[in-house]
């Protein structure tokens, strides 16, 4: 079963489909969760996926905006995409009948 | 201010694995994190990373099985070799005098001195060296970690004790001097083998195997100067690491120590780390070497 944290980024990426990368995927994960996320919580996870065999990464162009760096690309594959739908079923059917209010 | 946090952000950068560091410097570019941030997250990042190191067995078995028997080891025969150069440093340097070559009887003895000093530098060099590499090679990723515990094992093995040697009246004129006493080991540890060793490790970190000739060529000579210094071994064993409150010689304890199997396998054991070396550049496919 995935963490939550894992299933966010699951998310992200598989939102951003080719342009899922380090950056993007952080501010995507910060602009849906509407918290920072740091830079070690994002690759420690990217690695902990990639060796469960959910997500593929590798490294891509290096750009001007990133002083000349690559960017480390991801994509999920069938495996992760398998999980985080069993993921979300699970949380569907956890909050069934509930109605959280704050 | 700002120029102390980037050089710090370039340093903590340069602590992480080649193959990240270059991807997690363009994100903190692209998305202009501040410096005083990159710094906090940075550190975070390395703290992960290491814990997750020693979540894995391989630098626990590189500890348990190298690091710490090996560098007590290391520590006990590096001191009393150390203290036995001494001896003849402060013979031959501090007091030269021509007669040493001008007998055969004398010259005999300092070219013995001087031979047998030389041997027993080289042979700590190639087992630190052997080990920096083997045990950076298996706990790649705390290979620091472990070097440092390397490091602490080697240097403070031996504190709380002393040697045969400086007990030995015979010795007061050298042993008296502080740099001969406690200076000249310390110095000695860090040439032959602190060095050595870190050599080795940066070599791993490089290159996870050695070519296979040059591994088999070091299991050798390795092998080879062991042997001969097989005895020097157990000698130093036995008479390096003498309690400072025990009150008269520890005839007992050495007794006990002679009669024991680790003392007889000790020259063995200190070949492991080669013996590992060549397994690993003689077995593990280039397909492996490459991946890992």
């Amino acid at each position: 079963m995935l963490g939550e944290f894992e299933y966010l980024l699951l998310s992200a990426a598989a939102r951003l489909g080719e342009e899922a990368y380090g950056a993007a995927i952080r501010q995507e994960i910060e602009r849906n969760t509407r918290c920072s996320c740091s830079v070690g919580a994002l690759y420690t996870t990217l690695d902990r996926l990639e060796k469960k065999g959910f997500v593929k990464t590798w490294m891509g162009d290096a750009t001007p905006e990133r002083g000349g760096r690559p960017k480390r690309m991801v994509r999920v594959t069938a495996k992760g995409t398998k999980e985080a739908a069993a993921f979300y079923r699970t949380v569907v059917r956890a909050s069934d009948g509930l109605s959280w209010q704050t | 201010m700002i120029r102390i946090q980037s050089w710090l952000v370039e340093l903590l950068l340069r602590a992480l694995d080649p193959s990240e560091r270059d991807a997690v410097d363009g994100d903190l570019n692209e998305l202009r994190v501040p410096p005083t941030r990159a710094i906090r997250e940075l550190l975070d990042l390395l703290a992960r990373r290491h814990v997750a190191a020693w979540m894995d067995w391989r630098p626990w078995a590189a500890l348990i099985i190298v690091v710490l028997p090996l560098g007590f080891a290391l520590s006990v025969i590096s001191r009393f070799w150390a203290l036995g150069t001494a001896i003849h440093v402060w013979l031959y340097v501090e007091n030269w005098t021509s007669a040493y070559l001008a007998s055969p009887g004398a010259r005999s003895d300092l070219f013995g001195a001087v031979g047998t000093h030389l041997i027993e530098c080289v042979a700590l060099m190639l087992w630190a060296w052997t080990i920096g590499f083997a045990v950076a090679s298996v706990s790649r990723r705390a290979k620091w970690e472990t070097f440092a515990l390397f490091a602490l094992v080697v240097f403070a093995g031996t504190i709380g004790s002393t040697t045969a040697g400086v007990l030995n009246p015979a010795n007061a004129a050298v042993f008296s001097l502080t740099s001969y006493r406690v200076g000249f080991p310390i110095v000695f540890r860090t040439v032959f083998i602190l060095l050595p060793a870190l050599h080795g490790t940066l070599k791993a970190v490089r290159e996870s195997t050695i070519g296979s000739i040059h591994a088999a060529i070091l299991a050798i000579t390795v092998t080879l100067v062991t042997a001969a210094l097989a005895v020097g071994i157990r000698v130093a064993v036995t008479f390096g690491w003498w309690s400072l409150s025990a009150e008269g010689p520890m005839m007992s304890a050495l007794a006990h120590l002679r009669r024991s199997w680790q003392f007889w396998v000790l020259p063995v054991v200190m070949t492991l780390p080669a013996a590992y070396v060549l397994y690993e550049a003689s077995w593990r496919s280039p397909r492996t070497r490459r991946i890992t």
